[in-house]
Formats: C-alpha cells, structure tokens, sequence
C-alpha cells in the first residue's frame, strides 16, 4: 500500500472514521512488512492490538459436576458424624437411680448363677464321660493282647 | 438448557469477556476470578439467555459492569495495586526482547486512560466490535463513542510519539 494512502487512513484512524476494513488494513500494513521511518511509532500501536487479540482464557469454564459431588458428600458425611456423635454424647440421657443400680447388679448375678450352674451340670456330665473312657480303654487294652 | 449446549453457546466470547476484564482489572488474577463470576453468573441465568438478542453483548455488558463494580469498591477500600503481568505470546525470542520494550510501552500509554477510553479502545481496537455493538455493549450513543475513540487513539499517538522522540525505544 502506498505510504500517502496509509497516511491518510491513519489521520482518518486518529478521528475515529475509520471503519473496520480501513482497520484491519491498517494492522496488515503495519505488522507484516517494512514501515517507513516516521511511522514506526505506529507499528508498535497496531503490532499491540493484534498480539492482544490472542490472548485466551484456559481456565475452566464451570466447575465440573464431580467437585459438586464431593462437595454433597463431604457435606452428607458431615452431617452423618454429627449425629452419631450426638446420640453417644447425648446430654440428656439421665444417671440411673441407686435402686435401679442394685436391681441390676442382682438380675446379672442371677444371671451369672444359672450359667455357673449349667456349666457345673455339664462338668459333671463329663466327670462320667471320663469314667467310660477309661472303663474303654481298659476293655480294648485287653483285646489287644 | 444442557451443561453442553450452555458450554457451546458461552465458548466463542469467554476470551473476549477476559480481555476485557483484564483491560480494566489490570491483574491476570482478577481477570481470570471476573471471568468465572461472570460465566457462573449465566449458568444460573441459563433459563433465561433466550430473552436475549445478542447474547455475546449482554455478556460484554455485564462484564463492563461487574469490572467497574470491582474497581469502584477496590477505590473505596482505598486500595493501590501496580501490576505488570503482561503475558508475552508465541514470538521467536529475539522478536520477543525487542519486542517487549515497545509493546509494554504501548501498555503502560493505554493503562493512563481513563477507564471509559480503556473500554471503548479495547472493544473497537482489539475485539473489532462495531460502533453499533459497541454502543449497545456501553450504553451511550455510537457518534459518542465515535467521539470518545478518537480522544483516547489521539492521546496514545501523543504518549507514543513522545517515547519515540526520546529514544525511549
């Protein structure tokens, strides 16, 4: 492109009566081939804007739908914890009563004397057990010889 | 609407609502958090982006807004950052160094506008939108903007040239 025609476009530029075309004009002139001395200043200017242009955004878009879940979850863990830890801590359980203590102090004993009692019968039994095996081996010894 | 579709209809501008965040926010950082808030902003109104005619200038506009916003409580907070995170792109490193030194200085010159001329050069000059987009993107009238484009090209050609008289370059 002639020079006196850049100069003209670029006074037209300064007014803001250029339109797109003259500018995107411009920027090709200005950015892909040798400017004459007193116009560098300008190639600087257009060289700028079109290196702007490229700059993107790489960050993500939307949080993604996992991070959601794992927000749910964490929250619905949380939640979980709280409870449990409410019922087992729970405040509002009252003290039992002396009475109730020795009511059950003495159910458990009695509870204790009748499994005494049933493995007494069963040591018992096995007392007699011990006796026929012995009486056994006795007969079969003799067999043997 | 699917997480897919609403994906498809928000991918072609995300760039374009960062630059522009990053145009009037000044820290990637910032930028990257204006550009999520805003995108979250129109999942949640995912029912409703039908209503709309233009759904990339509705979302130019809230970004406008949601920028301004930010720097306006920023400034109540009585808050000063200086920032100079300029990404370089793809350029050979030789370009790159030379590089550099002219394009930070055509940054620092349009980091100096007033917040409106940051606006409306980064619409016109970077994204290319035209004066009628522009227009509905800002909400003042396209002769307006016509007006304040040419005020805000005109300081940046003084700045510039300045540097260059110098041999700041």
């Amino acid at each position: 492109m002639e020079s006196i025609n850049i100069e003209k476009l670029i006074e037209k530029y300064f007014e803001g009566n250029t339109s797109l075309e003259d500018e995107a004009n411009l920027r090709k002139f200005f950015t892909t081939q040798e400017v004459p001395v007193h116009l560098e200043a300008y190639q600087d200017l257009f060289g700028y804007f079109k290196t702007k242009r490229l700059e993107t955004f790489e960050k993500q878009v939307l949080p993604t739908k996992k991070n959601v879940f794992t927000f749910r979850g964490l929250s619905i863990a949380a939640s979980i914890a709280l409870l449990i830890g409410f019922f087992i801590l729970n405040p509002f359980t009252k003290e039992p009563s002396k009475e109730e203590l020795v009511k059950n102090y003495q159910t458990a004993q009695q509870a204790l004397d009748l499994i005494s009692e049933s493995l007494n019968k069963g040591a018992f039994a096995m007392a007699q057990l011990e006796e026929f095996d012995r009486a056994k081996e006795m007969v079969f010894k003799n067999n043997d010889k | 609407m699917q997480q897919s579709a609403f994906l498809h209809l928000v991918m072609p501008f995300k760039d374009k609502v960062f630059r522009l965040a990053k145009r009037l926010l000044i820290s990637e950082a910032e930028a990257e958090d204006a550009t999520q808030e805003l995108i979250l902003k129109l999942w949640k109104n995912k029912d409703n982006l039908d209503k709309y005619r233009n759904i990339e200038a509705y979302a130019m506009t809230m970004t406008k807004n949601y920028c301004f916003d930010q720097l306006k409580s920023k400034r109540a907070d009585n808050l000063t950052l200086v920032h100079s995170n300029y990404s370089n792109t793809d350029t050979p490193l030789e370009r790159v160094v030379e590089l550099r030194d002219s394009v930070d200085s055509v940054h620092q010159i349009i980091e100096c506008l007033t917040e409106q001329q940051k606006l409306i050069i980064q619409l016109r000059d970077i994204e290319e939108y035209d004066f009628e987009e522009i227009a509905e993107i800002v909400g003042i009238k396209p002769t307006a903007i016509r007006v304040t484009l040419s005020r805000a090209r005109k300081t940046v050609r003084e700045q510039l040239i300045k540097k260059h008289q110098y041999g700041i370059n």
